[in-house]
């Protein structure tokens, strides 16, 4: 299995389109080691590969600069990652050489098929693989399941510019899961009686091994104004709650949703607090104080102002109640320029396997890592700061007058908010809160 | 902002703690509930898309004021709002003509009202605070008026009130006994505990008769003890001062610990996040760990029953002079937090309940009298008087050996024994809270103590520089004697004192708005100084018990001195502020019945601390969501 | 002065090792905020007291480290035209607060000019991780840390 590296051949593969046999180039869960570039008929040649990276590949140690080698190193990481990823499950072609296509990690584990409401034992991972159907219930970030009663929503819902709420879900790669169903995991009297410390497998670049991954995607319902053309799309069953008071009863329809936001997560031996990745759909939201006008926003409308910026909706939140106020939501940390100028490259190389991919429309935001992992719980993260739109809209710092400012412990940071995670017997839980959503074993 | 159009099934004056639970509850079944809330928003809890043009705050926002202020008081993450003012600690001084070498001898008579020039609102809350102090002593706690009111500054303490302190008359011969008892609250503690998400031990928990139902725990576990709890503990094993336990029991604690099954088999969990020791419970958890009434408030909202108008100040409760029913809350809006009054409106509804601070409530009815000139349900002429609070005694020193303060949650064990026994016949019980975060309240550690070895203050206090330490030598000293550092605090009884503690709309001094600002008249019996004797008398005991340095002296916070009996004492508050709506058994002496229904008006309730006729000395908060329960379903019933 | 000329000063007068205050992959730049703070108009620092005290810092500097202490005890610490700037850089370190030069900090007169210097350098602050515990709040300990004992920072 070869690796190729996306930024080595960057340059020079930029612009070539080679068309080769064809034959199976699908990429098994979990990063399946299947190489691409063998000549195949039909297929498209590009440096992009289907390989996930096992780890961060750094400049030599003493060399690198914080705010540009070593982040483009993982900003690389995110970006080979997000490729992988997104790659053909069923072995059509190359990644957006269609278009679009159904992905690699929407055939991984959802949270809700691993921690199942009876706390029974999860399926095999193979079972079900091929389900392309999301169901997309939950209308925060967090499991639904999660909360005791009925509020999962502590943040707020993000509502598009058609008054449609954003939905989530939550995926996790083999490794991960093997990790949950070896350790009986999946339910509270697993985690209660799992003394061990939980330390999910580290990808590794020397032992080649993967380590958990887990992604976090936010998705829109397509409707008036967008261009689906832009949007990695899959049909999904849209579940809405019951509000009584409102006479909205629990209902579910089937719409064509887009992808807005992946968040990947990655444990590594280099990045024991894991490396955190995020893209957004290139339509979400304007930087702050730079909105063009005319153009079409997912989350942003010129028109509106912004004295409700990025402020969660009015209450109740029910994705059912019609007529609802968009979210009007601006970036407040704009993209890094070393972080926009490997998105333009890599864009060019997706345009170049199809000037219709989808997958042009994805940028990276930015990639967080523990700079000095030894030194603390949280290893003293790189940025600072740094969130999703789609995912941590109303914690991205807050605009005072005029001015931004961001809040140690309070402003999103991956590292700093997933440090608190724990599992059901109080203990950490090594950077994610998914195994709060295990249920009690009934008997 | 105009709800005058709208008919609701109840209107609650007061978005905080008891107005959250109330809104809640009531909305829960159905009820159609407004809710005015003086002060600003909180991010996501707005009800009227339109609100999104008011000011909201946030978390994020307080703790940036919180990491930028320069004294970091239970304020100081919430800045003041000239058009729903709060007290602050930094206001708390003596009162002229007393001062801090000349303090008040107690007991005295009031003394003549000194001059106060309130002519400019906002330049006079912003030098002397919002409270106009009567004395002799000053009242030292403070509130916030915003979305979820003070519980956004509150420690977290939910210990349940004892038996006996119900039964105060009839056990001690003190004050008078609550129209409850016990047993009457006993279900609704439990409820009180699921809401605010309790961790605590029910066996650790059953002492002075407390008792449990049958299989009860607790929503979560226990919170760990402090190596400082762990130390006390084994050094005071077995001791007793003044014939009462001093015992090291964990503090029951609305914090995140770690689920339990409760017994109904679920297991507990409320989706935030489990106490990370931020050490900042007062004044702001980081990360809501800590529970807050924004908790419940917005549960209350996803019902979709509730209503909410912010920036919206009750002035005026309007009757119906032949039934005596109310028929409404007037109240005036504004746009900033220094800007006019944009209007005045009227919100209507079925029932009205009044569940606004202690001092708010009280000032509100009182404000009130346009149809009688005593104001709204003060038939017995109560509302307003008996202000309490737990004035508190700190005591600090340095420990032996490290105990390593500033770590974990502000407050995790303390010494409960000390709240009931014979002397409650002669002097006031207390409860001794052990702090974890060294001498941060009564000394400013570790500002304070790191000035006073790094720039000495010359002989003549001036601004003249001095040579001091650095470096290595720095360190160690830091090393070796914040290790030490602890205080203790002693939450002390007080009683129900009419003629000398209450507070009254002030006819001279205003907010921004015009409202009168509360005139607060308040003092120390007997009763309550000789808690503050037997304060300082087991200070020195449990200190000399544990081998520790006693540097129990001037605290920072010096504005609550007076004398007793010839020697100085610095009273804190606690922010514990009762009995200013006191429920009773008739209306002749009470203001409410004990499902807190106004026994002058059948559809008002008037419910938050306000509603307790003595203090106990457990920190009312958990007491205050049991009742606002238990007014909820009285509330409820009364529709049927 | 310069950021250079302020982390070697600071790390004399803090007893930290340069390379804690201004790590390799500086993350939260917390040495370059506090530097910003010589040059703060706001501050009031009479440019003759800061001059003296880049001078003599350099005049001293190179004193092997043995002997280091003593010379900035007795040039600078003891030195009354310069010891309360001197004071300020251990407070920015320790607290990151500035204090109003011309009072003494515990003395709290008013009107001052004291301030806190960022968010990130209150929770930056040295004070706290030498007493072994963490900024209030601010902490990334883990739950139930509180009972365990805590390792204090060496000091050389």
């Amino acid at each position: 299995m070869r690796k190729i590296n996306t930024i080595a051949l960057l340059i020079a593969f930029a612009a070539v389109i080679v068309y080769l046999g064809s034959a199976s180039c699908g990429n098994g869960p979990g990063g399946n080691k299947t190489n691409v570039a063998h000549a195949d008929s039909g297929q498209v040649k590009t440096p992009l590969s289907p390989v996930l990276p096992f780890d961060v590949t750094l400049p030599p140690k003493g060399t690198g600069v914080l705010e540009t080698t070593i982040r483009r190193s993982f900003d690389v990481f995110s970006w080979d990652s997000f490729i992988a990823m997104c790659w053909p499950a069923q072995g059509h072609g190359v990644i957006g050489q269609f278009g679009d296509n159904a992905t690699v990690w929407e055939t991984w584990k959802k949270n809700y098929e691993v921690f199942l409401a009876n706390g029974l034992p999860p399926a095999p991972w193979d079972t079900g693989l091929q389900s392309k159907e999301a169901n997309l219930s939950q209308t925060g970030k967090t499991p639904a399941n999660m909360t005791f009663i009925f509020q999962p929503f502590m943040t707020g819902p993000l509502i598009d510019q058609n008054g449609q709420y954003n939905r989530f879900e939550i995926a996790m790669n083999k490794e991960m899961f093997d990790y949950i169903d070896t350790h009986k995991l999946y339910n509270i009297q697993g985690q209660q009686a799992f003394t061990d410390s939980v330390l999910f497998p580290q990808g590794d670049n020397t032992k080649k091994t993967y380590g958990a991954i887990m992604v976090k995607a936010s998705w829109k319902v397509l409707g008036k104004g967008d261009d689906t053309s832009r949007f990695h799309k899959v049909k999904a069953i849209i579940h809405i709650p019951a509000l009584a008071s409102r006479g909205i009863r629990d209902s579910s329809y089937e719409a064509w949703v887009g992808l807005v936001g992946l968040h990947i997560g990655t444990r590594t031996t280099i990045s024991p607090q894991w490396i955190w990745s995020t893209f957004e759909q290139v339509d979400n939201a304007p930087d702050l104080g730079k909105a063009v006008n005319g153009k079409h926003y997912n989350y942003y409308n010129v028109a509106a102002g912004d004295k409700a910026l990025n402020k969660a909706p009015a209450q109740p939140w029910n994705p059912g109640i019609p007529g609802q106020v968009p979210s009007q939501v601006a970036r407040l940390t704009p993209i890094d320029t070393g972080t926009q100028a490997l998105n333009d490259s890599i864009h060019k190389i997706l345009v170049a396997i199809n000037p219709h991919s989808v997958w042009q429309y994805y940028e990276l935001i930015g990639t967080q890592w523990p700079v000095h992992p030894t030194q603390s719980n949280t290893g003293d993260p790189f940025p600072v700061y740094m969130a999703n739109a789609t995912l941590e809209t109303y914690d991205q710092g807050s605009v005072v007058n005029g001015k931004i400012v961001y809040s140690p412990g309070v402003t999103s940071s991956c590292i700093g908010c997933h440090n608190a995670s724990v599992t059901w017997a109080g203990r950490p839980s090594d950077f994610t809160y998914l195994l709060k959503s295990a249920q009690s074993l009934k008997k | 902002m105009d709800n005058s159009t709208k008919q609701y099934d109840a209107v609650i004056v007061g978005g905080g703690w008891a107005g959250s639970a109330l809104a809640y509850r009531l909305a829960s079944a159905n009820k159609k509930v407004l809710v005015l809330e003086a002060g600003i928003a909180i991010d996501g809890l707005v009800t009227n898309p339109d609100e999104n043009q008011l000011i909201t705050g946030n978390r994020a926002e307080f703790m940036n004021d919180f990491f930028m202020a320069m004294a970091k008081t239970p304020e100081s993450p919430y800045v003041q709002n000239y058009n729903a003012p709060r007290p602050a600690v930094l206001d708390i001084q003596p009162i002229p003509p007393f001062t801090l070498d000349n303090p008040a001898q107690l007991p005295a008579g009031a003394p003549p009202p000194a001059t106060i020039d309130c002519a400019d609102p906002k330049v006079s809350i912003k030098n002397n605070g919002y409270f106009i102090q009567r004395g002799p002593v000053p009242f030292g706690s403070t509130y916030e008026r915003r979305g979820g009111g003070t519980s956004w500054h509150w420690l977290g303490t939910s210990l349940r009130m004892l038996p006996n302190d119900f039964k105060l008359k009839t056990v001690y011969n003190q004050a008078v006994d609550w129209p409850i008892g016990y047993e009457d609250l006993s279900d609704y503690y439990d409820q009180a505990e699921f809401e605010i998400g309790v961790s605590a031990d029910v066996d650790e928990q059953q002492i002075h008769g407390i008792t449990f139902s049958e299989g009860y725990v607790y929503p979560m576990a226990k919170i760990p003890a402090t190596i400082l709890d762990n130390t006390m503990d084994a050094g005071l094993a077995g001791q007793t001062f003044d014939g009462s336990s001093l015992k090291v029991t964990g503090t029951p604690a609305g914090r995140n610990g770690v689920p339990n099954q409760m017994k109904n088999g679920e297991f507990y969990d409320n989706g935030r996040r489990q106490c990370q020791g931020n050490t900042n419970c007062t004044p702001i958890c980081p990360i809501q760990a800590k529970y807050d009434a924004t908790v419940t408030m917005a549960k209350a909202l996803m019902t979709g029953n509730v209503d909410i108008i912010y920036q919206a100040v009750a002035t005026n409760i309007t009757l119906d002079m032949t039934t005596m029913e109310v028929t409404g809350v007037e109240y005036k809006t504004y746009e900033t937090t220094g800007g006019p009054c944009t209007g005045t409106f009227t919100a209507t509804g079925t029932k009205y309940i009044v569940a606004a601070h202690a001092i708010e409530a009280a000032k509100l009815l009182l404000m009130s009298n346009t149809q009688i000139p005593a104001g709204v349900a003060n038939y017995s002429g109560q509302v307003g008087k008996n202000l309490m609070d737990h004035p508190m005694y700190l005591g600090w020193g340095l420990m032996p050996k490290p105990v390593y303060p500033f770590r974990g949650p502000l407050s995790t064990s303390g010494i409960e024994g000390t709240r009931d026994g014979a002397f409650r016949s002669e002097r006031a019980s207390f409860r001794i809270e052990i702090g974890n975060e060294g001498w941060n309240w009564p000394g400013g550690a570790p500002y304070n103590q790191v000035i006073d070895v790094v720039s000495p203050m010359p002989p003549d206090q001036s601004g003249t520089p001095t040579v001091g330490i650095f470096g290595t030598a720095l360190r160690q000293s830091i090393q070796s004697n914040f290790t030490r550092q602890f205080r203790i605090g002693f939450l002390i009884e007080q009683l129900p004192d009419a003629d000398n503690c209450y507070i009254v709309p002030s006819k001279t001094c205003f907010d921004n708005l015009g409202v009168p600002r509360p005139e607060i008249y308040y003092d120390f019996d007997v009763y309550t100084m000789e808690g503050f004797k037997a304060a300082a008398a087991a200070t020195d005991f449990i200190f000399d018990t544990l081998g520790v340095e006693n540097n129990t002296g001037v605290p920072v916070g010096n504005g609550g001195v007076f004398k007793y009996e010839g020697v100085k004492y610095y009273a804190q508050g606690a922010g514990h502020v009762m009995g200013t709506h006191r429920m009773g058994t008739t209306g002749d002496d009470s203001v409410t019945d004990a499902n807190m229904k106004s026994w002058d008006h059948d559809n008002l309730y008037i419910v938050g601390c306000g509603s307790m006729p003595t203090t106990a000395t457990s920190n009312p908060t958990l007491t205050m969501t049991a009742l606002a329960f238990k007014a909820a379903d009285a509330i409820l019933q009364s529709f049927a | 002065m310069t950021l250079d000329e302020f982390v070697s000063l600071s790390a004399a007068l803090t007893g930290y090792p340069a390379v804690t205050l201004k790590p390799q992959n500086d993350t939260q730049q917390i040495a370059a905020t506090l530097f910003a703070e010589l040059s703060l108009a706001s501050n009031n620092i009479p440019a003759a007291q800061l001059n003296e005290l880049t001078q003599v810092w350099n005049s001293i500097s190179a004193t092997p480290p043995p002997g280091l202490p003593a010379a900035v005890q007795e040039k600078i610490i003891e030195n009354l035209a310069i010891t309360r700037l001197a004071q300020n850089i251990i407070y920015l370190w320790f607290f990151g607060t500035w204090y109003d030069l011309t009072k003494n900090p515990n003395s709290f007169t008013s009107p001052n000019i004291d301030h806190v210097v960022s968010p990130l350098a209150y929770t930056n602050g040295l004070v706290w991780g030498e007493m072994g515990a963490h900024p209030m709040g601010y902490s990334v300990g883990e739950y139930g840390y509180w009972a365990n004992i805590p390792t204090l920072p060496q000091i050389n």
